[in-house]
């Protein structure tokens, strides 16, 4: 069954079905892929539910480097995950919810630092349009309204 | 003749516009969705056209939402907030955000420059609370409900020993201030004396309230809670968990408080030497034995 594929390599598939051949010592990062080999309940392909093949893609990259640089100075480390972590909103999110799923520990740390890095420094009212996609307008209405009618007696 | 074709009344005819003059306006009927934008001077009845308001507009251009992350990645984010300002404000945020920030344990935090939480902490202690979630000397709280934030500045403060005190009583006991309470106190090595008077009716203090505190306070010393019905043994388990300081304890009407509580208290908070039970129906002369035993141990 497994004559076809070189030892070490594992086929992971995304949600929408599109298959990555990586090398088992790349997987094994997720801790949740690492515990499914080690029970030996994976077969060669292992399903990842949640997760479509753009977001597994940029997981495996990042998989990869790291498991490459083992050895290599720390400092490009650094600048690949400064580089890597750097994206759009929506792709942060999704990489989060990832590597939360995935139990990747390296990644989570470093979308988190990023996430906190854009959260720092910032009002309240800036983190809410930003984060939470509120309007200003909406803002600043509601807080009217909020302080004309709740008073005080609001808890 | 040209002039009878104007009997119709097109010439005099009223144009047709929303009846507000600003769009803005109409938010006044936010479950209104469909507004005649048509009000023409005649008797017959024109089919009006749905005018379907900001929906889609809003809803359009929002971005990519935080929100849609579960709350334990929201947890991890909060978790590398470089600094205690940082993390009042973000609590300012929504309530979701306070009471995640809240239930952080002060050693789960990843500080890579404790230096410069240092220097913030100074700054704050200097600094007359721009921030409103940093609590100044007056006893200043913010408390958030949904999205909304409000500053209040009235919760007193009792005079402490050189350690912060804060007292709720009645309808201002709640989970929200509580929580609020801790974040807010937090980055200063938390509360040493904590009263709580009656409990708010609708939204009372409950064991999450508590855990806040617990987490955030690792250096409470009193603790008294009079008239709350609300609070369980579980809250208190976070306190003798959390709060292994705590010298003086002081329960009033507190009924579903139980002797496993009492228990769990006196092992683990080694410096109690104060104890005032009354009127708690549920503690009876077990616990009193129990906590003999373990203070003589």
């Amino acid at each position: 069954m497994s004559s076809s594929l070189e030892k070490n390599m594992l086929i992971l598939r995304s949600s929408d079905g599109e298959e990555f051949i990586v090398p088992e010592v790349v997987a094994v990062m997720s801790k949740a892929i690492k515990n499914m080999v080690e029970d030996e309940c994976a077969s060669n392909t292992i399903p990842v539910p949640n997760v479509d093949a753009n977001i597994l893609a940029m997981v495996i990259e990042f998989c990869k480097k790291h498991d490459e640089s083992e050895a290599e100075a720390a400092s490009d480390l650094k600048t690949f995950d400064s580089e890597f972590v750097n994206r759009g909103q929506e792709a942060l999110y999704d990489l989060i919810t990832a590597a939360n799923f995935r139990d990747v520990k390296e990644l989570l740390d470093a979308l988190c630092q990023n996430v906190a890095e854009m959260i720092k420094g910032k009002s309240v009212h800036h983190i809410r349009i930003q984060f939470l996609g509120y309007q200003l307008f909406e803002i600043l209405t509601s807080n009217f309204i909020w302080n004309i009618w709740c008073d005080r007696d609001f808890d | 003749m040209s002039k009878l074709f104007d009997f119709g009344g097109d010439g005099n005819f009223f144009p047709g516009e929303s009846i507000y003059a600003n769009p803005k306006e109409s938010i006044c009927f936010p479950t209104c969705h469909h507004v005649d934008v048509y009000f023409p001077p005649r008797k017959r009845s024109r089919i009006s056209a749905p005018f379907v308001f900001s929906e889609e507009i809003f809803e359009k251009k929002q971005p990519a939402s935080i929100e849609v992350l579960p709350d334990e990645c929201l947890f991890e984010v909060f978790r590398h907030l470089p600094g205690a300002e940082e993390r009042s404000i973000s609590a300012c945020v929504s309530k979701r955000w306070l009471m995640l920030l809240s239930n952080i344990h002060s050693d789960e935090i990843c500080t890579k420059k404790a230096t410069q939480s240092l220097e913030t902490q100074n700054k704050l202690n200097s600094t007359k609370a721009d921030e409103p979630l940093a609590c100044n000397k007056k006893g200043e709280v913010v408390c958030s409900k949904g999205n909304k934030v409000e500053v209040e500045s009235e919760d007193q403060e009792i005079e402490g020993d050189g350690y912060l005190s804060r007292c709720l009583e009645g309808k201002k006991a709640t989970d929200v201030r509580l929580a609020a309470i801790a974040v807010g106190t937090g980055h200063r090595g938390g509360l040493g004396k904590l009263c709580i008077r009656g409990s708010n009716s609708t939204r009372g203090v409950t064991n999450l309230g508590l855990r806040a505190i617990a987490r955030r306070c690792p250096s409470l010393k009193v603790l008294s809670l009079w008239n709350v019905s609300s609070i369980g043994d579980e809250g208190l388990y976070e306190i003798a968990n959390g709060c292994r300081l705590l010298e003086k304890l002081d329960l009033c009407q507190c009924p579903a408080i139980s002797d496993k509580a009492l228990l769990a208290i006196a092992k683990n908070c080694p410096n109690l030497t104060s104890l005032t039970i009354e009127s708690c129906s549920t503690l009876g002369m077990e616990a009193y034995n129990l906590l003999v035993v373990a203070a003589r141990a």
